[in-house]
This record gives structure tokens, sequence and C-alpha cells, in this order.
């Protein structure tokens, strides 16, 4: 009977994960790292010819490419998305149109700027008409620069990686990610220990238990 | 003494393992209510008194730790993330070096607690105070996590008492316990819920104890201690007094039928070690001029509703059925849950299994549903169960209403502060994770369930059940590192 018990549970168990990690191969995302508190609310109006810069960005993943969402009452809204440093110099610049919406979601693609830099991400309304990029206060350190002026809000920002990854293959990440504001000594590292130990150390201690239950039953 | 049964201490491994998991996956401040659960016992510590009267609500060093580890803030939104930045996590280590901690401790809903979950979570408070914020929030989490020991080992003696030393059983009511998702979560997070789930449990164990064996001293101060030292931890547990005090007086009746002088002895002693710590909590509340339990707040223009009122309580049992069942044609609407047709699946099912982070962390729609058949099948073959030991004139009557007692008190007073709240603030206060101390009573339903089976296949069936558990565990650590980290 034990023997029956541990294989019914290593199969169904087995069946359990074989399912979940395929589950997590096949969820792909482009999503490099967000900035803002979503598409929804309104970040601020920025009239046309006016620039508006959301700084200062700390690059959390390699990224080609911003998605930001806008709202404009014209069938199509110009705009320029340019990356600067903190000193304000351009280092990646796009054209893109805005479609109506409410809001409208809207891509800008540039060369690769690699995890750790920090930079400024600045939309020009080159329109004739004012346009309502989302965002609000979300950023601790952080927040737009409409004419050198400071503002209370953040743009919504979803910056992309060149190429979708599945969260099986970001895992590596999320572990680095979860180890920050924890125990002091908590590292990635912890996490690979804990998932070593979730991954064989329970299901063994799972089945021991069982097989131990069953042979005092016999 | 004895040893640890060996199925038990390799459960106890597994859980104490998946609850340091959780700990340590789930962000600060991401378990209901976290942030001021901790500033209660922060404020226990530094400020040395209950919270209620201080100056802000958090801290200063707690607020600014939540605003840095939230980025802003991450609560009800999917949209941001934690931060995820090493420079602002240094940042913040610099900064936050000499922030007061004793400026926190102003009314929040929940300083109405009262204090004995606080008062435990102060140890690991206090021992981790050479650290970080960080470093005692989270020894916190892992203290409370070793109440999850506590729950899964009174569900194992639970399971003794109703089936005898069956160890398959035994295993099968403990594990359900131990390996719930939203158990876990909960208990591994600063979350007064923790010890309620573990008091409960070890209650229930303790009420089935009695009426089995009959009231004797040792037993009987022991149940009276734990339902005392319950309702000091949270208020609910007062709906627990009327089941232990069933249980304390059929089981003094039949020790007294067997013509033990000791009886009336015991039943003394069992009321006195409840009135000892809970009495305690009276006493301390009036005269720190606090409510013993917590009070919804007062509306100006709305009246509260009160079990004095003939119209409170006819107004609440409409509220109670259409909250399950579609409105009777003689029923006025109940206003607050107009076209809210499955309260009950999507509160106590679905959010009492799996939603984490707060609430918005959840597995896939149909993974809910699948639960829900599985938590049907339990349901009916923990009744068939019952049925088939009453032909079989071995199930204890009394057993069973202690346990339906226990579970009726407690959905009486969870639905009687929602419809309190519905009533004067059109604000659904009810969470699933509320109604997890009766969580024992869903173990004994599965192990039930699991006794209907030939002899030979309850094992493997407990099998499937535990590898099911650990499936849905990894499941709901994969979705909250999913949304917090990817």
């Amino acid at each position: 009977m034990p023997r029956r018990a541990v294989a019914a549970f290593a199969l169904a168990l087995g069946l359990g994960v074989a399912f979940l990690v395929w589950r997590a191969g096949s969820i792909d995302s482009t999503v490099a790292f967000p900035v803002g508190p979503g598409p929804t609310p309104v970040a601020t109006i920025v009239p046309p010819r006016a620039e508006v810069c959301q700084t200062p960005i700390e690059v959390l993943a390699d990224t080609r490419a911003v998605e930001f969402w806008l709202r404009t009452n014209r069938p199509s809204a110009p705009l320029e998305v340019t990356v600067r440093d903190l000193r304000g110099r351009p280092l990646r610049r796009d054209r893109v149109t805005a479609a109506r919406g409410n809001p409208a979601p809207v891509s800008a693609s540039f060369a690769p700027i690699r995890e750790g830099t920090s930079i400024a991400l600045c939309i020009r309304n080159v329109g004739s008409a004012p346009v309502a990029p989302s965002g609000g206060e979300q950023e601790a350190d952080a927040g737009t620069l409409i004419a050198g002026q400071r503002r209370g809000a953040d743009l919504t920002l979803v910056f992309l990686r060149d190429r979708p990854r599945s969260d099986l293959g970001l895992v590596p990440t999320m572990f680095r990610r979860a180890a920050l504001f924890r125990f002091g000594w908590v590292g990635a590292w912890t996490f690979w220990v804990l998932a070593a130990l979730v991954l064989l150390v329970v299901p063994a201690l799972c089945a021991f238990a069982l097989a131990r239950a069953a042979r005092d039953q016999d | 003494m004895r040893a640890v049964p060996a199925p038990l201490a390799a459960l106890l491994g597994v859980v104490l393992l998946l609850g340091v998991a959780w700990a340590l996956v789930v962000p600060p401040f991401q378990v209901p209510d976290e942030a001021v659960h901790v500033q209660y016992t922060q404020s226990i510590v530094a400020r040395g008194e209950l919270p209620g009267k201080g100056r802000g609500v958090l801290s200063t060093q707690e607020g600014f730790a939540l605003v840095t580890a939230q980025n802003g803030g991450i609560r009800n939104n999917m949209f941001p993330k934690p931060e995820w930045s090493e420079r602002a996590f240094h940042r913040w280590e610099r900064q936050a070096r000499d922030l007061p901690d004793d400026d926190g401790g102003a009314y929040f809903p929940q300083s109405e607690n009262p204090p004995l979950y606080y008062l435990y979570e102060a140890i690991p408070y206090v021992a981790a105070g050479g650290g970080s914020f960080f470093d005692r929030m989270h020894a916190m989490r892992l203290w409370s996590a070793l109440l999850l020991l506590v729950t899964t080992t009174g569900a194992w003696l639970l399971a003794g008492e109703v089936f005898g030393r069956d160890r398959v059983l035994q295993l099968a009511t403990a594990g359900l316990v131990g390996l719930q998702p939203m158990v876990t979560f909960i208990s591994a997070g600063v979350n007064p819920d923790a010890g309620i789930v573990a008091f409960w449990t070890v209650a229930f164990w303790l009420g089935a104890r009695v009426l089995r064996r009959g009231l004797t001293l040792r037993d009987g101060v022991a149940l009276g201690l734990v339902v005392g030292l319950a309702v000091t931890e949270k208020a609910t547990s007062w709906a627990l007094v009327p089941a232990a005090l069933l249980a304390a007086v059929v089981g003094w009746r039949r020790v007294r039928a067997r013509g033990d002088a000791g009886a009336g002895r015991a039943l003394g002693a069992t009321l006195a070690a409840f009135a000892l710590p809970a009495g305690a909590w009276v006493v301390t509340a009036a005269a720190l001029g606090r409510g013993v339990t917590n009070h919804a707040p007062d509306r100006a223009g709305v009246s509260t509703p009160s079990l004095t009122s003939l119209h409170s309580l006819r107004e609440f049992a409409s509220y109670v059925w259409q909250y399950y069942l579609p409105k009777l044609p003689f029923q006025d609407r109940y206003a607050p849950l107009l076209g809210d047709t499955s309260r009950f699946y999507t509160t106590w099912h679905e959010t009492g299994w799996a939603a984490f982070g707060w609430l918005e962390v959840r597995l896939p729609d149909w993974a809910y549903s699948v639960l829900g058949i599985a938590s049907a099948l339990a349901i009916l073959g923990g009744v068939a169960a019952i049925v088939r030991a009453d032909r079989r004139r071995r199930a204890d009557p009394a057993t069973v209403g202690f346990l339906l007692l226990a579970a009726l008190g407690l959905m009486l007073a969870l639905h009687w502060v929602d419809y309190t709240y519905l009533t004067i603030a059109r604000h659904a206060v009810e969470q699933g994770r509320y109604i997890l101390p009766l969580v024992a009573i869903g173990g004994l339903a599965v192990a039930g369930s699991v006794s209907l089976l030939r002899r030979r296949w309850r094992a493997p069936a407990v099998g499937i059940l535990i590898a099911g558990l650990l499936t849905l565990q990894l499941a709901s650590l994969a979705v909250t590192a999913e949304r917090y980290f990817a």
C-alpha cells in the first residue's frame, strides 16, 4: 500500500508540475519594466510644440522600445519621442503618430539601451492641438518636467524588450528583484536555495509522510 | 513525552518550508492590511501603548519604507510593480537610518483589535532590533508562519479524535489545513488571521477531545484557556464561545453520568480558564477606554443596525438569504447586494482559496471552477461520511453539533458585520480569509470523503490530494512572483 500511495502522489505531482512548467514556458512577455500608474488617469496636458519629460528613469532591463498612452481629439497627433541622458543630451529619437483614442496606445522604437543607464523619456507634441498622455502620481523619486517645470505626476510608460521572454526565462531576473527589501542577508541565491528545497525536499517529505501513514494503516 | 508521529513531522517540515517561501516571496505590505498590523506592534514596542492615540497612522520610518518598497503604491493596481531598483534600495538604506519609529499609532480600524497577536509579534520585532525595518518585518512574518505549525498539528490531533488513530485520514485532514494556499499566505504575513486560524483549530481539537473523553480538569483548562486567549487575539473569536460552552457542558454531563466526582470542579476550572484571559482583556480595555470588540464607524443620518431591532433582524435575515440564494417574492430586495448574484462564490470560495496580495493576484478563472467542484465533492463526501457513521452508530451528534455551532457562530458574526457595513457605508468587508478558522472542518470533510473509499484506495487518494495541494501551492507562488517580479 505505501508503494501505491507514493506512486499515485508522484504521478499526480509530476503531471501538476509538468503543467505548471508548460504554462510558465508558454506565457511570453515583451515588457522590460513599467513606469507610472497605468493607462487610465491623465498625467498632464501637453500644448502644441511643448515637450513633457519623465525623469529620471533607471533602465531596469535592456530595452529598445517604449509604449505609452495618449488622448487627443484629432484623428492623428504627430509626436517626437526622445531618450535623453540626465543632462538633457539626446541619445535616441523616434517620430510617431498617435491615433484618436481614449486613450490610444503609441509605440516608439530606438536603438537598444542597456540596463543600468539613467535616462529621461521626452514626448514632444509637434502637432497643432493639445495632447494628454496617461499617467499620475506613482514614482517616489521621479516626475515629469514641462518647460523645465517639475510636475507631480508621472507618465505611464512601458519599456519593451527586443524579443519576448517567457516567465520561465525570467526566473533569474525575478529572483534578483525579489531579493530587495528583505532581510539584509537575502540575495537571489536565497530564492535558488528555496526553489530547490520546495521542488526537491518538499515532495520527498510528502512522499515520506504518505509512505509512513500508509504503512501505519497496514 | 510521546514522539511526534513521522508523517506529521514530515508534513510540518513541508509546511514550514512553504511558509518560509511565502514570507520571502510576497513583497512587503502585500498581505492585506499588513502595514497597519506591523504598526500595531511597532506602536506597542516604540511608544509603549496600544495604537489609537498616536500622531500619524504609520510612523515616519514605516511610511518611508512602504512608499519606497511599493515604488509609490501598488495596492489594488496590477500595472505598477514594487521597487526593482538596487540603487533605490541602497538609497533607502542610507536615508532610513535615523527616521523616527514612535510617531505612528493614530487610529485605524485595526487598532481596535485586541492585542495578543501583536504582543506575540513584538518578540521577533524586538529580537531583530539590530537590523533594518525590513529585517524586523520579515522576522515577524517568519514568526507568524510558525503559527501554521500549530494549526497543522491541531488539525492532525483533531482528526485523531474524530477518526481515531488513522494516520492516513489524519494526514488528509492536516494536509489540507497545512497546504491550503490562502492559509499559508495569510499565516506567513503579518496578520492576526494567522493566530485565529491556529486558535480555532486547536479549540476544535480540544472540544472534540472533551466530547469524546469527557471533561477532565486538564482538558477543560486547556479548552477554556485557548478560547479565552482567542478572544484576546481577534474579536471574531467570541463566536467560538457558544460552541466551546456546548462542548464543556456536554463533556461535563458525560463525566458526571459516569459518576466522576471531579466533574463539577473540571467545569468550574474550564470557565475560570476562559475568564482569566478574556476577563483580563475586558478589564484592560475598559481601563484604557477601548472597546472589547471592533465597532463599525458611526455615519451621520444612518442608523446602525441593532440586534434588538426587529427591523434590523428581518432585514439581516433577508440579506443572508440573498447573499446565497435568489430573492423570494415576499422579500424586499436588499439594495447593497443588487446585481451581485454569486457573492458567496466570489467571496467565500474564490478569495478563501486563492486571492493573494490585496486580493488582486488570482489564479485563472477555470482553476476556481475546479476548486469549486472539489470543494463541493468534499462537503458532500463529509456529509455522506457522517450519515454512514450515524447508521453504524459510530457518529457522535455532540461532536457534529459542536463543529456546526462553531461554524454557524462564525458565519453569523461575519454576516452581521458585513450587513452592518453594507447598511451604513455600502461597503462590503467580507473576504474569504475570514472563514479560514473553519479550515480544519474542511480537512475533516476531505478525510471523511476519503474514508468512504475502500481501505486500500485511501492512501493513494490522499497521495493525489497532497499532490494537488502542492501543485496549487506552486501555482499560487508562481502567479504571485509573476505579478510582482516579471
